[in-house]
């Protein structure tokens, strides 16, 4: 949708090229971050303790990603945390259009009541023990389900579909459906999910991002290790290279050793643990060019 | 809302017939049942995940035993409460906490958008996708290792930001010597981590808005400007507001383990939020004191509750969007 | 209730003989005793004796997952010890990172292991789940099987005490690891090679002290040129249960009071007592003011972390740091580094104050306890603890921490030294890996006395725990308090530790906040110290010294 920029007036070149350059300088400040961990993960480990590295590798070396595969745990993490990211981010994204879009509608009784509903459990909780009892009950301790149900719908996911749906499907496209006699169930199917293109994604990653980094309900509910994610075991690594010095009588070799460990892993970690959201990025990021969907579909 | 498209159907009935009249409530019920349908697995894991275990909350209102369980524990009534209440820095824990939490929101709460308004008008392409993928991978650093990179930057000795001072002529400043310049570090770097992240939401709703209206506004000689201010912003505005009120309902949930890392004895007065006092207390009594730090969880609730409350009410003023 | 039990004690002991020789004599014939214990439980054989049962007896632990085990299950050491006691472990490993968690969910509404190991049982937790039966005592279990059990207490006599509650009773067994050079954490380390450039003798008091700062500070000693140098830095204590001392008061104070990290101590009058209400801390708080304002001490040593006090030490090229506090020169550089400055920071002897005060901390409970509960779940508790009372002996300690004799460690041949410079016990052959199937890496009751450690064979190559105990020995031990001023680990009921909790905290960080405040000069000493000592009395400072007090008098009872 943008002419070119010869074409445009003064005051659009003009905002333009300060929009560039503005949205350059948070490009260049927010890179900074991510090229100091990958750099760090690339350096020597005593350059990093000593406070050398601050822009590029120092002494490059592949220790850190080393020190990472060895631990054979790593590839069972990988392999569990895609499995619960692909079935669990799958779930959470059908149970949350479910809810949200009844939410959408004005003529839904009760919607008001749902919503409430649905409001008030972010913020009153029954604690970690009585969620932990419930699971425990329906035998989902040490399962892949574990991963899965207990998370299955993140109200804040919910309510930015909802509102999404309510800008962007009209009424009056909901009614001319309703006389040509489509039932909700069509409708939602045949129209709703085409035009959802955009926030459909945006759940996708959210819900992606969550379920891959998530470790705490691993930590809870998993006893196999043969069943845990990638976070868990890397945090795993981490605390257990990062002993108290008293902890065992503070063995100063042994505990120098393993600090020498962690700070080697704790970059490579990030990185590690990291490139696979990344990746999905590009993948979402089509569904975000305006215009797409609703174009496609006023034909 | 865009809502400009014209179809000359009138508003009417479906058209289902439905013999039954008399009860209106009964009705609409019937009507509806589709949505129903929809709606009945989320409900029920409402109700077993999050409703059922609700029970547990009462034992602030208990000492809880492991032992006893839950039903068994001894009733205290408002003990913890009290405890809380009563002790020694809790105005200013309470007062740090609010204010912290504040200017998080308010600090957090434009940059999203205008990051996205910003990327709206950039030229799809390389460029374009790069910035998208690049400003929003931050978000996944850890906290550690954010506080660590922090903390390097803003060394008096070797930060990058005071040799910059430096080099304009400035002393340099020890940023986290200075109990007054907290809140400003934990934000402005909060913003900083995840701005690209946040202004993902946008990005979809932005990508939402029918273009129709930009090719008319364009033949219109409407300036870029004006029509960022005329469509993109009305247009992402329900959702920002929607936002807005949920954020306030975790008001008080400040992130605890980022306020520990940047904490030192010299801006203790500062920083000292309602989690990270909870937790010290907890470490030295490492019996998991569940009653305490429960009651203090549903102390905390119930502020968020008024605060989103109040919140959604002006909200519903403005006619815009809100959550009920 | 102790002189009931000396009582039994006899009695117990009296019959314990009569049942060794009973045994000795049955020999193979237990069976039919078993069937008294219930129906499938094995007996136990008599204390000491192997395999612990004739046949194989199951018992479920829940441990701890180790970085530096790869398996339990299959590790070599667990299969020793199954074939030595004839006991299989079924294992649980909870990941480190939720130990504090799973063990609640457990004790709340999982089923019980028979034996929870190494996951730091709290003292408060093994009183409130002891007293109600969920933890089994272990006295009786002592008294009847624990032969190693009580050699350690008589060789570490303070370590029995230390392990028993108020009641009496022993819930939980420990790992005591007695790190020497650990029990005197306080050390000041000083940048040697500075002290050779210039000149200077080691400073023996806090005024020549202050005169070696002035030198780092005015006459570059790194020899740039630049007035680069850092005298004096230093990293708060991240919280009150942190053991890095690297806090600019830790090693200082204590020329002016005896002021031990902990804060809190017995006085000379046997009460409960804390250092920084003391007129020698004041003193010492001009000391340190006085260092700060003469631009001696780093500013940034009130707020930075441990990570940025060792980038200091370890500055690429150029040294810049001069001197600073903390349990070793870890604190200051990297061990083992590449620049070797590990090597040049050396330890400073306790200063002399100017009121003649020269003290140093010193922490002679090494006990770790915690490690090793049996739960009221346990089918078979005297098979579980005659494991753990095994694993006290010295040679499977050994195992159990380096792996294979001949292969990963040996006895030492007479002549070769230890780290004490006496003859050597043993001598460590396992290379650090990162992670290895031979042995448990430290998990479990095991017991390393200072007999054990120091007489590790001292390796050349690798000289820090002889340079660690000879700093601590030459420099230090002449100056550490006496064991009666130490405050013992101590057990607290519910509520006390509920009021001292919330005490502490607020305590704590406020004399962190006014030590800070006071350093920088933000407060004045003189002019402020009466409305600190009166906050300090508005915070309970009384209430708090009384509720310690209450427990330390419980607890000295109970081990008496």
């Amino acid at each position: 949708m943008n002419t070119s920029f010869r074409n445009e007036s003064w005051q659009d070149r003009t905002f333009t090229i300060v929009n560039y350059v503005l949205v350059t300088l948070l490009f260049l400040s927010v890179l900074y971050p991510l090229v100091y961990v990958v750099s760090a993960s690339f350096s020597d480990s005593s350059a990093v303790i000593s406070g050398e590295v601050w822009l590029w590798p120092v002494r490059p070396t592949l220790e850190g990603y080393i020190a990472v595969f060895q631990y054979s745990q790593v590839w069972t993490g990988i392999k569990n945390s895609f499995i619960y990211t692909v079935l669990g981010t799958l779930v959470n994204i059908v149970l949350t259009i479910a809810a949200a879009y009844p939410l959408s509608r004005k003529d839904f009784f009760g919607r008001n009541l749902f919503m409430i509903l649905f409001i008030f459990t972010t913020m009153f909780t029954g604690g970690l023990i009585p969620t932990y009892l419930v699971v425990k009950d329906l035998g989902m301790l040490n399962t892949v389900w574990s991963m899965i149900i207990p998370s299955a719908i993140t109200v804040w996911n919910v309510i930015i579909a909802r509102t999404y749906f309510q800008m962007t499907i009209p009424d009056e496209m909901l009614e001319a459906a309703q006389i040509d006699g489509c039932s909700d169930f069509k409708f939602v199917w045949q129209i709703v999910i085409r035009l959802s293109g955009p926030i459909i994604a945006v759940i996708t990653l959210y819900y992606a991002a969550a379920n891959w980094n998530q470790y705490f309900n691993a930590m809870i509910y998993l006893k196999d290790q043969s069943l845990y994610p990638l976070q868990l075991v890397l945090k795993d690594i981490l605390i257990s290279n990062d002993m108290d010095n008293t902890m065992f009588g503070g063995d100063p070799q042994d505990a120098a050793r393993r600090e020498a460990m962690r700070v080697l892993l704790k970059y490579s970690l990030i990185v590690v643990a990291s490139v696979p959201l990344l990746i999905l990025y590009p993948f979402v990021q089509k569904y975000f060019v305006k215009g797409v969907m609703i174009g496609s579909l006023k034909g | 809302m865009p809502a400009n498209h014209s179809t000359a159907v009138p508003v009417g009935e479906t058209s289902k017939p439905r013999p039954d009249r008399r009860h209106p409530v009964f009705r609409k019920l019937v009507r509806s049942w589709q949505l129903y349908v929809f709606m009945a697995v989320p409900f029920l894991y409402l109700m077993i995940f999050k409703y059922y275990p609700m029970y547990g909350a009462q034992i602030a209102f208990k000492d809880y035993s492991v032992v006893k369980g839950i039903a068994g524990s001894d009733w205290v009534g408002w003990k913890h409460f009290i405890r809380f209440v009563n002790s020694y820095d809790f105005m200013r824990i309470l007062k740090n906490t609010l204010l912290l939490s504040f200017y998080n929101l308010a600090a957090g709460f434009p940059f999203p958008i205008l990051l996205a308004l910003s990327l709206n008008y950039l030229r799809e392409g390389l460029y374009k996708k790069g910035i998208q993928m690049v400003t929003y991978a931050p978000h996944f650093i850890s906290i550690v290792v954010m506080v660590g990179i922090v903390k390097e930057l803003l060394d008096p000795r070797t930060g990058l930001i005071n040799k910059v001072l430096q080099a304009l002529g400035f002393q340099a400043i020890n940023f986290l010597g200075d109990a007054s310049m907290f809140k400003s570090i934990y934000v402005w770097s909060d913003v900083w981590q995840h701005v690209g992240f946040n202004c993902i939401i946008f990005i979809a709703a932005l990508a939402g808005i029918d273009p129709a209206q930009h090719e008319a506004a364009v033949v219109d000689g409407a300036s870029k400007l004006r029509r960022m201010w005329h469509i993109d912003l009305p247009g992402i505005m329900p959702i920002a507001i929607i936002l807005l009120i949920l954020n306030t309902g975790q008001m008080l949930d400040v992130g605890f383990e980022k306020v520990l890392l940047l904490q030192n004895p010299i801006n203790l007065t500062a920083s000292e939020v309602i989690d990270t006092y909870v937790y010290k207390v907890g470490l030295s009594a490492s019996v998991a004191n569940y009653s305490y730090s429960t009651a203090i969880g549903l102390f905390k609730s119930i502020i968020n509750l008024i605060l989103l409350l109040i919140v959604n009410k002006a909200a519903q003023k403005t006619n815009q969007a809100s959550l009920w | 209730m102790k002189k009931r039990s000396v009582g039994a004690l006899m009695l117990c002991l009296a019959m314990s003989a009569g049942l060794l020789a009973a045994c000795s004599n049955a020999g193979n014939n237990e069976k039919e005793a078993g069937s008294s214990q219930g129906d499938g439980v094995q007996t136990v054989s008599a204390a000491g004796e192997f395999p612990i049962t004739e046949e194989k007896t199951t018992i479920r632990v829940m441990t701890s997952a180790n970085a530096a085990v790869e398996d339990f299950r299959t590790n070599e050491f667990t299969a020793y010890l199954e074939e030595l006691t004839n006991v299989h472990i079924e294992w649980e490993i909870v990941p480190a990172s939720s130990v504090a968690e799973k063990l609640n969910l457990t004790l709340a509404g999982g089923d019980l292991p028979d034996v929870i190991m190494s996951m730091n049982v709290s003292p408060e937790q093994q009183v409130l789940y002891g007293q109600q039966g969920i933890f089994l005592p272990l006295n009786d279990y002592i008294e009847q099987y624990g032969v190693n059990t009580k050699k350690m207490f008589a060789e570490s006599p303070l370590v029995e005490s230390a392990i028993t509650t108020t009641d009496g009773n022993i819930y939980a067994l420990p790992a005591p690891n007695e790190c020497y050079h650990c029990s005197m954490r306080q050390k000041m380390w000083i940048y040697q090679p500075w002290l050779d450039e210039l000149g200077l003798d080691m400073p023996k008091t806090t005024e020549e002290f202050r005169e070696v700062l002035m030198a780092f500070k005015t006459q570059d000693p790194n020899g740039n040129g630049q007035a680069d140098e850092i005298p004096f830095s230093g990293a708060p204590m991240a919280n009150a249960s942190s053991t890095l001392t690297t806090s600019v008061e830790n090693f200082l104070m204590n020329s002016f009071t005896y002021a031990p990290y902990t804060r809190v101590y017995i006085n000379e009058d046997g009460k409960v007592d804390v250092p920084y209400n003391k007129d020698g801390w004041k003193e010492g708080l001009k000391y340190l003011h006085g260092l700060y304002a003469d631009g001696l001490m780093d500013p940034q040593a009130l707020t930075q972390d441990a990570n940025q006090l060792v980038q200091l030490g370890e500055n690429p090229g150029t040294p810049i740091l001069g001197a600073a506090s903390g349990p070793n020169m870890s604190a200051v550089s990297q061990l083992n580094g590449s620049s070797g400055r590990w090597l040049e920071y050396v330890a400073v002897p306790p200063l002399a104050g100017p009121d003649g005060v020269q003290l140093t901390q010193y922490d002679p409970y090494q006990v770790a306890g915690g490690q090793f509960v049996i739960t009221s779940a346990a089918s078979n508790p005297e098979a579980a603890f005659r494991l753990a009372d095994a694993l006290y002996d010295r040679e499977m300690t050994l195992r159990l921490n380096f792996g294979e004799p001949g292969v990963d460690w040996e006895y030492a041949e007479d002549g070769v030294l230890g780290l004490n410079g006496e003859q050597a016990v043993y001598k460590d052959k396992s290379g650090f890996g990162v992670t290895q199937n031979k042995h448990w890496s430290q998990t479990g009751p095991n017991y390393r006395p200072n007999s054990l450690r120091l007489g590790e064979a001292a390796d050349p190559d690798n000289p820090l725990g002889t340079i660690l105990y000879n700093e601590t020995k030459e420099k230090y031990e002449p100056y550490r308090v006496d064991a009666s001023m130490v405050m013992p680990p101590l057990f607290f009921t519910t509520e006390q530790t509920e009021e001292i909790a919330d005490l502490q905290k607020t305590i704590y960080d406020y004399v962190s906040e006014m030590n800070a405040r006071f350093i920088t000069g933000n407060a004045n000493i003189d002019g402020e110290w009466d409305n600190y000592l009166a906050t300090l009395a508005n915070m309970n400072l009384d209430r708090y010294l009384q509720v310690y007090q209450e427990a330390y008098d419980a607890n000295m009872d109970a081990a008496s």
